[in-house]
């Protein structure tokens, strides 16, 4: 199924919502532990996992959202050097 | 050779580097405006890049963020860098790409210059450019103060603070004036790489000199474990969290400096790699910098309140030799320069053509006086962030926060300016002013907190009163709309 641009957009508009919602981890607040690879705490390392689902979400947008202007008309003196004249 | 005489070479030598870039830039750049404040809108993707990101970063992110982490722990991450990470590229989707594509349609330069012409109001041009001022003024302030810190913490005192703020506006100044905008983003390759690429070997460095990660984890944990995780602090309570995310992620829009580099890419393509990019390399510049003032607090007890700013440099001084600490002085000079040199072009592009054009035009007498002004205009303006420097009023993160939180009031008319037909001049000047009374008005405590910071009060204001006042007032006629909007709607594929 091709979804179109539109679809798209609101496809990231809801997934930027819930994202941001996932930001506010108060259940993190008080807890360090178990630390993440020996060494980073709970808090941080879910703030760095949120920053690598944010980065596919704006692959995405600049993929799928981001609009692709319209190729400009060619311009009388392009056609012409086109046609080789 | 002693230790400030080898700061002193490996500074000389950056310095060197960064003018010679700049007179490069100088002999290619022309007396036209749109050659010298934008060079020439032919910025690719890796220019582009480093250009916004250099000027992204300042003391703010290598002084202020290990100086708050030092106090509040590793829930400064959170708190900044993640938000960002999505709220930056968002916004130069929403509104900067709309304005990339406006400006480049109808020439402007500046961006009070596009607003101007959208709402056909002068007055619209104005306000924006004083608001600029208010909030880019102190920004300088913590570039200039975060390198004067530094100066003064590593040379133990031998140029003091005063000497080397004087050092960076003088060089920064030279070549920004000069060069222009080709000088400042060919320079911000240079700097960005020299910042990012020391902040990442501290890091190994001083994790290395603990014994590892899980050895500098263990050293905080015996020390103060609450630096550990968020806590109960104030600042990570729900409304103050939510507010500051809000402000964080909406400011860099706002940033005169940011805005008008978006109208120097090339192309489309640039400005999406950009996007791309921007999370990635937060990640990368933001981890460190939490993480050295968490470990320096457990190195460095006892720095109370804005003398936590001075984390990074002691670092720098216990945990490398002389060459790198020139290297670490050089890197945080390369993010002030960055930033200073971009703040500077700015306001003086939009004072020589929103303002003296507009209002003294017997004073330009064609572009080329039109640059010398900019030019002069940047030394004044030196002088004026020197003068402040010297009082050293406050910490560089809440000088910054001041700052942010003024851009943050300008976003819904940046927006809504370049999104909303009905969206009126009436309506931009009373969202800006009225934004900006309440902010201050917050900031003293003259209205209900909410338990929100006050730049919330700041943004509801300025969208409640845009939205209101333009319905209420008459839209700009449609020869200035369509001229900037339609571009952008075409662009969109929402053709009228």
């Amino acid at each position: 199924m091709v979804l179109s641009r539109r679809a798209h957009a609101r496809i990231f508009a809801v997934a930027c919502v819930l994202l941001t919602l996932l930001h506010f981890d108060v259940w993190n607040n008080h807890r360090a532990l178990p630390l993440t690879f020996g060494w980073m705490p709970v808090d941080l390392a879910y703030h760095v996992g949120w920053i690598v689902v944010a980065t596919a979400l704006v692959f995405y947008m600049t993929a799928r959202v981001w609009p692709t202007p319209p190729a400009p008309e060619p311009s009388a003196e392009t056609s012409t050097r086109a046609n080789g004249e | 050779m002693s230790t400030n005489a080898t700061l002193l070479l490996v500074n000389l030598v950056y310095l060197a580097i960064t003018l010679g870039i700049g007179y490069v830039a100088y002999r290619r750049t022309t007396a036209a405006a749109d050659d010298y404040f934008l060079g020439g809108r032919t910025a690719r993707t890796f220019v582009l890049f480093m250009a916004l990101f250099g000027t992204n970063v300042t003391p703010f992110v290598l002084l202020g963020i290990p100086g708050i982490s030092y106090h509040a722990g590793i829930g400064e991450f959170g708190r900044n860098a993640a938000i960002i990470a999505l709220g930056i590229p968002l916004t130069f989707y929403l509104i900067g790409y709309p304005a990339y594509v406006a400006a480049r349609a109808i020439g402007a330069i500046t961006p009070a210059e596009l607003y101007r012409e959208r709402f056909g109001s002068p007055a619209v041009g104005l306000v924006l450019f004083l608001a600029y001022f208010v909030y880019t003024l102190p920004y300088m302030v913590t570039s200039v103060l975060g390198v004067g810190i530094a100066v003064d913490v590593l040379t133990g005192g031998a140029l003091s603070l005063a000497v080397g703020a004087a050092l960076i506006l003088i060089i920064t100044i030279a070549y920004t004036s000069l060069g222009g905008m080709r000088a400042t983003m060919w320079t911000n390759v240079f700097q960005g790489t020299v910042f990012l690429t020391f902040i990442v070997l501290l890091f190994a460095i001083v994790a290395r000199d603990h014994g590892g990660l899980a050895a500098a984890t263990a050293a905080v944990q015996a020390h103060d474990p609450s630096l550990l995780l968020p806590g109960d602090r104030p600042q990570y309570q729900l409304g103050a969290f939510g507010s500051w995310g809000l402000a964080i992620s909406l400011t860099v829009i706002g940033f005169p400096h940011i805005f008008v580099r978006l109208f120097t890419a090339q192309g489309e393509t640039a400005l999406k790699n950009v996007c791309r990019l921007y999370p990635i390399i937060l990640l990368v510049l933001w981890l460190p910098a939490v993480l050295l003032g968490v470990w320096g607090a457990a190195e460095f007890p006892g720095l109370v309140g804005k003398a936590s700013d001075r984390v990074f440099p002691l670092l720098v001084q216990r945990h490398v030799g002389p060459a790198l600490q020139g290297v670490a002085l050089a890197g945080v000079m390369a993010a002030v320069m960055s930033t200073l040199d971009a703040q500077a072009l700015t306001l003086s592009s939009m004072l020589s053509r929103d303002v003296i054009r507009r209002y003294a035009p017997r004073l330009l007498a064609g572009e080329r006086r039109e640059v010398l002004i900019g030019r002069v205009f940047m030394i004044v303006l030196a002088l004026i962030v020197f003068a402040v420097v010297l009082a050293e009023p406050a910490s560089i993160f809440d000088i910054a926060k001041f700052s942010f939180s003024g851009y943050v009031t300008l976003v819904p008319t940046l927006y809504l300016g370049l999104r909303w037909r009905r969206f009126t001049a009436a309506g931009a000047i009373a969202s800006i002013v009225g934004g900006n009374v309440a902010l201050v008005l917050a900031i003293l405590g003259w209205l209900p907190g909410l338990g929100l910071m006050p730049v919330a009060h700041g943004l509801v204001a300025a969208i409640a009163l845009g939205v209101l006042v333009s319905l209420w007032t008459k839209p700009a006629p449609a020869r200035c709309s369509d001229r900037v909007l339609g571009p952008i709607e075409r662009a969109f594929g929402e053709g009228r």
